[in-house]
């Protein structure tokens, strides 16, 4: 396993290396790729596959959301070249041949509307109003309105997350709304001056507020230095060892220029 | 072929090519008719088979289900919660009593009022509006029909339900009923949005059934010193009751399936609006069964959810099945029992 990801990457960049040398129009990367699933990773996708595409212009990249378990599904049913998760493989999925690689670090971001006079909250109140004991903003220092909770749908590598992160693997309650997508979370919440909602730290734009958990504000420096908790990996995934195209564009992604682009909405790999 | 049709009349079809031409050589008239006559059933049975496949397939595909829960499904409450647990645990507990409530409610109230907008749309092309604007009218009403449910779905979340937020969910509402997430989305917004669409549909059957109604019975009325409007009122309308029937059926049967613009506008949770809050349901949350389906599709490559998914499409299909069953059987009840007015079938 380990070998042929390794000749893969090494593949990969002899390749990148005679792209480099040889004159452009001989070596050009030519051919199409489909990536689907994660609605954290697609932004970022979208922009590197423009990147990619403006630096070998015989490559189409296509990306569609739906779901990190969208995503790996499609990728182990040779839908897609390269599925897009939020959350790590699971060992069913790695036994039918999943590989993960990891191209981005995301501070998952809870999320308030901006005229909400909240700023923080605990890891613990969070826990509390998505399992639906806290129900009134005046219990976590707010005005005395309900709180509305969006969430996500079964399926999202967010809610994985969000789950593991926050709520010590318990379920959401069934009063948080829950939608199918990072964007319709944060419309909820732009839209409602009592919601509460969690998304990839891209989704965090002027629309809403992100909040600091216990005291630290997801910023990309504190994420980057750890006192920002909840961070957790972006993977593509491919089934088995990616073709010569996905392989270079995972190569692109994760090199230099990529981690440029991946930097302007999420964190740097490691 | 037009010219032909009065000649076909006469002589008897054997006499008459596939081609609608008369008089060529008997070997090929009989082999072009048993050729047409074998793809005309091949179409036939294309169209014919594809329901019967269909049913078959949806039923297969929901047995796992009665296999592992039994019917419990069917009244159970609990389905975001336990959609999370089936995804996460593979567990079978699933509750689908709010989407078929859900499904109910919206499909009951769109009915309702597409019915009374759809009288008043029908009776003013049929009978009573100036001539000059019924033409265009009509055409408008046909358009509607045409417009894609995801843009009455997103007009509906990006106009409707700010409007109905700002307008009456006030905080001594959210404060009075705090246990639901309130937003504007919901009940009221997603029977609006329902109706338009099915309205068009309602209009086109129940202008044409008005329209079939003889004129002898309007010239009856008339005759005998009742207004226009009470001719209409209580001649026309009463005699072409079957179509109108029928055509709140069909209204109903389209309104039942519709998934995206409801699952735009429902308001995110399967929460069972409660009737005993009075206007105040019409503000709460709910799911379809449709929208359910459309929301869940991602994650069909865990067992139960495939299942329970499939499940609801075949409760779906049962339900539009037996809403055409009714239409049949209303249209002709009705018809027998007032004296056939029409000509017309459905």
């Amino acid at each position: 396993m380990k070998n042929t990801k390794m000749w893969s990457g090494v593949v990969a960049a002899v390749s990148v290396a005679l792209a480099l040398t040889l004159p452009a129009q001989a070596m050009a990367l030519s051919g199409s790729l489909k990536l689907s699933g994660s609605t954290t990773v697609q932004p970022i996708a979208t922009k590197l596959a423009a990147a990619f595409h403006s630096k070998n212009p015989s490559v189409r990249i296509a990306v569609a959301g739906g779901g990190s378990g969208v995503g790996i599904k499609d990728v182990l049913a040779g839908r897609v070249n390269i599925g897009m998760s939020s959350r790590a493989l699971t060992t069913t999925e790695k036994s039918k041949g999943a590989r993960g690689y990891v191209v981005a670090r995301d501070a998952l971001t809870v999320i308030v509307n901006p005229q909400n006079g909240v700023k923080n909250l605990s890891a613990y109140q969070v826990k509390m109003i998505f399992t639906g004991r806290y129900t009134n903003w005046r219990q976590v220092g707010g005005k005395n309105v309900p709180i509305v909770a969006a969430g996500r749908a079964a399926g999202s590598g967010t809610l994985d997350y969000f789950k593991d992160a926050f709520l010590s693997g318990a379920s959401q309650s069934s009063r948080v709304k829950t939608y199918s997508s990072n964007g319709l979370v944060r419309s909820a919440v732009a839209n409602n001056v009592n919601a509460i909602g969690y998304v990839g730290m891209a989704y965090d734009n002027a629309s809403v507020k992100g909040l600091a958990i216990g005291g630290v504000y997801p910023t990309v420096s504190n994420a980057r230095s750890g006192a920002y908790r909840y961070v957790r990996n972006l993977y593509f995934v491919t089934k088995g060892a990616p073709s010569a195209l996905a392989s270079a564009f995972i190569t692109y992604v994760r090199g230099t220029a990529g981690q440029n682009i991946v930097a302007t909405e999420y964190l740097r790999i490691k | 072929m037009e010219g032909t049709t009065g000649t076909m009349a006469v002589i008897s079809p054997e006499h008459v090519g596939t081609d609608g031409l008369v008089g060529q050589g008997p070997t090929r008239r009989k082999v072009e008719t048993s050729v047409a006559k074998w793809l005309l059933m091949v179409a036939a049975l294309i169209a014919g088979g594809t329901i019967v496949l269909m049913v078959i397939f949806v039923f297969l595909e929901a047995i796992p289900l009665i296999q592992h829960s039994g019917f419990s499904w069917l009244w159970g409450k609990e389905w975001d919660v336990a959609l999370q647990d089936a995804y996460s645990e593979e567990l079978w507990k699933f509750g689908v009593l709010p989407l078929i409530v859900g499904t109910m409610l919206t499909t009951t109230g769109a009915v309702i009022m597409a019915g009374v907008i759809g009288m008043g749309a029908s009776v003013f092309l049929a009978e009573l509006g100036p001539k000059k604007i019924r033409g265009p009218v009509e055409t408008m009403v046909r358009l509607l029909a045409g417009v894609p449910s995801v843009v009455f779905g997103l007009i509906g979340l990006t106009i409707l339900v700010p409007w109905v937020q700002k307008t009456f969910v006030t905080d001594a509402v959210l404060l009075r009923y705090s246990d639901i997430p309130l937003d504007g989305s919901g009940l009221g917004v997603a029977i609006a949005v329902l109706t338009f669409m099915i309205l068009p549909f309602f209009v086109t059957v129940a202008t044409d059934s008005l329209r079939a109604v003889p004129q002898r019975y309007r010239d009856g009325g008339l005759a005998i010193g009742l207004s226009p409007w009470r001719t209409v009122t209580r001649i026309v309308i009463p005699a072409a009751t079957p179509g109108i029937t029928a055509g709140l059926v069909l209204a109903a049967a389209r309104a039942i399936g519709e998934a995206i613009a409801i699952s735009m506008v429902g308001g995110a949770l399967a929460f069972i609006p409660r009737i005993g809050d009075g206007p105040i349901a019409l503000l709460e949350p709910l799911r379809t069964m449709a929208a359910a389906i459309v929301e869940n599709g991602e994650t069909m490559n865990v067992a139960p959810i495939q299942s329970v998914l499939f499940a609801l499409a075949a409760l779906l299909l049962l339900g539009s099945l037996l809403l055409s069953v009714l239409a049949r059987i209303v249209f002709a009840r009705l018809q027998r029992r007032m004296g056939v007015v029409s000509d017309r079938e459905i």
